[in-house]
């Protein structure tokens, strides 16, 4: 066999190999689901908080903070569930309220989770919420969340000199799903 | 996206071995051996290459992995087969892509009769990376696990494109030994490094709030050279072009080689290739990180008269605690030498050489042998070893056929032809041939080919 033909036969070798029994297609099936956990928010405080500079009894605290969720592609695109869950201390002697409200930039309010009612004298109660599907579009539009703190009426009021405190700790639990 | 990032770091992950050119090393007095072992023994009175084509070289393989090992038509959920393969796989597990395309290639044997002088230039990309493990548990299955850490030390990737101008002599001592060495001139278009970190993530129950991110003991660096470029460059052929013709950062390296003769149908050869190093000074960027970081959540203090930016208080604390900085230093980059050896017997004279050619010394008909290759990289040097026999059917026409085991595979079966029609030679090589039946449950193949003309 002359050299020439040799190599054509070759060369003819590499370019007729081929790929069998294989399913490109199997990459739309392809599925990552993590799951994870964050701590979000927490703080402690004592009954001068529901105090204002008068020394008159407030109602409700609050505060806010931007969560970029609306910009965030990872978000967007992969959250499938989310948990959030609390854990409270409430040694007041009234009943705590706290209510999560979610806003877009137009300050318009997308999604708020069910006030969470904490009794008097709850040591480490623990309260989880569930995002349902329909819920978790609305997260998604947010831009800002707000957390209200509001103390409820009772029939004695709260005494700032009495040392009791107020903790708060609110975790996510957090569900993706990565695929086309 | 992240998704697609994860497969093709699967795959990517476990390439081996890929300047492994055990086929070509050695093989019919081709002008490209002497780029595998500048004290190669040639006989030609001159060459060239052609221009762009005489030297093509291409590596893709896999080691643990396949492509049917993912894609296989077999009934199995193809998440179950990614599951299999992310727990599997191990930080040891590495990837190595090399290219190269030759330029220029010439030579020509000095008056002197002894030494044979060639130069050139040719086009390389090279890359290595280790399976981050750890990093891919982490983002396979999330932190939901408490305790469970999550290290950062397998983050270990080493990148660059460049341009090589190079010169050689190969000069023969006496009848048995010849010796060779080689200077490089390195023009870096682009690297990309990062290893030697350290440190590790995990959650635990925390103190302050359910749960705890720590970040312990971090200590990681990010170098790159020309991959931020000044805005308004233009990326193109010509920007290429600059860089790869010593417009790019530059930096020096040797090889050395000899080949020896211990008896008359014996022949003992070695070479050091790339030992040498790029001095990155352009278009630099270094990210460092140092130290420990943990989060418990934000603590909001109820203030809306002063709203505080918790997000902008947050990244600050980060940054800070994380010893976070960014340069524009120059570092040096080491090129991933390489040592190859080689064992060889040889017999069956050729006695129908010209014999009114004084010059060339006469050939064998058939040689068998061995030969060990061997690149340092980031971890650990990668060792393959290989037997051969080679033969040579008419002065025109030259095979070769080898098995290659390393630590991956054991059924690499490597074929090479060099063939001359007058001065004109073409060379064609490749290996993992059991693979081309069915390239999708090949671990790795690479293919070789070029054109020259020899002139003897």
């Amino acid at each position: 066999m002359s050299p020439k033909i040799q190599i054509v036969l070759l060369m003819l070798f590499f370019l007729t190999s081929c790929m069998d029994d294989v399913d490109f297609d199997q990459a739309n099936d392809l599925s990552i689901q993590p799951k994870y956990v964050a701590s979000l928010v927490h703080f402690t405080f004592d009954q001068h908080k529901f105090f204002d500079n008068l020394g008159n009894e407030q109602f409700m605290i609050t505060d806010a903070a931007p969560t970029q969720l609306n910009n965030s592609t990872l978000v967007q695109e992969n959250l499938t569930k989310a948990d959030v869950q609390f854990k409270v201390t409430n040694q007041f002697n009234r009943t705590i309220v706290l209510v999560l409200r979610f806003y877009n930039a137009s300050g318009q309010q997308t999604f708020v989770l069910n006030p969470i009612a904490v009794l008097p004298n709850t040591v480490d109660g623990i309260y989880t919420q569930t995002i349902s599907w329909s819920d978790l579009n609305n997260l998604k539009n947010s831009s800002i969340a707000r957390l209200d703190v509001v103390l409820m009426a009772g029939a004695t009021p709260i005494d700032p000199t009495v040392n009791k405190i107020l903790n708060v700790q609110v975790s996510g639990i957090f569900d993706f799903n990565f695929n086309n | 996206m992240r998704k697609r990032v994860l497969v093709v770091v699967l795959f990517f992950s476990v390439l081996l071995n890929a300047q492994n050119k055990q086929v070509l090393y050695n093989f019919d007095q081709l002008p490209q051996t002497l780029l595998l072992n500048p004290g190669e023994k040639v006989s030609q009175k001159w060459h060239t290459g052609i221009p762009f084509l005489s030297g093509i070289s291409f590596f893709a393989g896999s080691s643990d992995v396949t492509i049917y090992d993912v894609f296989a038509d077999d009934g199995t959920s193809i998440n179950d087969k990614v599951r299999k393969l992310i727990y599997d796989l191990n930080s040891n597990d590495f990837g190595s892509i090399n290219q190269q395309l030759e330029v220029i290639n010439i030579g020509i044997r000095l008056k002197n009769k002894r030494d044979f002088v060639s130069a050139g230039f040719y086009q390389e990309f090279d890359a290595i990376g280790y399976y981050p493990k750890d990093m891919a548990v982490l983002f396979y299955e999330g932190n939901s696990t408490l305790n469970k850490q999550y290290s950062l030390k397998d983050v270990n990737i080493k990148a660059e494109l460049l341009g090589v101008f190079h010169a050689g002599i190969s000069r023969k001592i006496d009848d048995d030994l010849q010796i060779g060495a080689r200077i490089k001139l390195y023009s870096g278009v682009m690297n990309f490094q990062t290893k030697q970190n350290k440190g590790v993530f995990y959650t635990q129950l925390g103190s302050l709030n359910q749960y705890e991110h720590i970040l312990a003991g971090i200590d990681g660096n990010v170098q790159t050279s020309g991959i931020f470029l000044p805005a308004g460059t233009e990326v193109n052929q010509a920007y290429f072009q600059k860089m790869m013709l010593l417009g790019g950062n530059l930096g020096l390296g040797f090889d050395v080689g000899f080949t020896y003769h211990p008896q008359k149908q014996w022949t003992v050869s070695g070479s050091i290739l790339d030992l040498g190093f790029i001095n990155n000074t352009k278009d630099n960027r270094t990210y460092s990180v140092q130290g420990n970081y943990s989060f418990q959540g934000i603590e909001p203090d109820f203030d809306l008269t002063n709203p505080t930016n918790y997000w902008e208080d947050l990244e600050d604390d980060f940054l800070d605690a994380i010893n976070y900085t960014k340069s524009d230093e120059s570092y040096w980059s080491w090129r991933s030498t390489k040592l190859n050896g080689m064992l060889k017997y040889e017999w069956g004279e050729d006695r129908f050489t010209d014999c009114f050619d004084t010059e060339t010394e006469p050939g064998y008909f058939n040689g068998v042998g061995a030969h060990v290759f061997t690149i340092f990289r980031p971890k650990a040097p990668q060792i393959a070893a290989t037997v051969f026999y080679e033969r040579k059917f008419s002065n025109t026409f030259r095979a070769k056929i080898t098995y290659t085991a390393d630590s991956y595979s054991f059924s690499n079966i490597g074929l090479g032809v060099s063939a001359r029609i007058g001065v004109f030679n073409m060379y064609a090589v490749a290996d993992h041939l059991l693979g081309y039946k069915n390239l999708a449950k090949t671990n790795a193949g690479s293919v070789q080919l070029g054109m020259n003309i020899i002139v003897k």
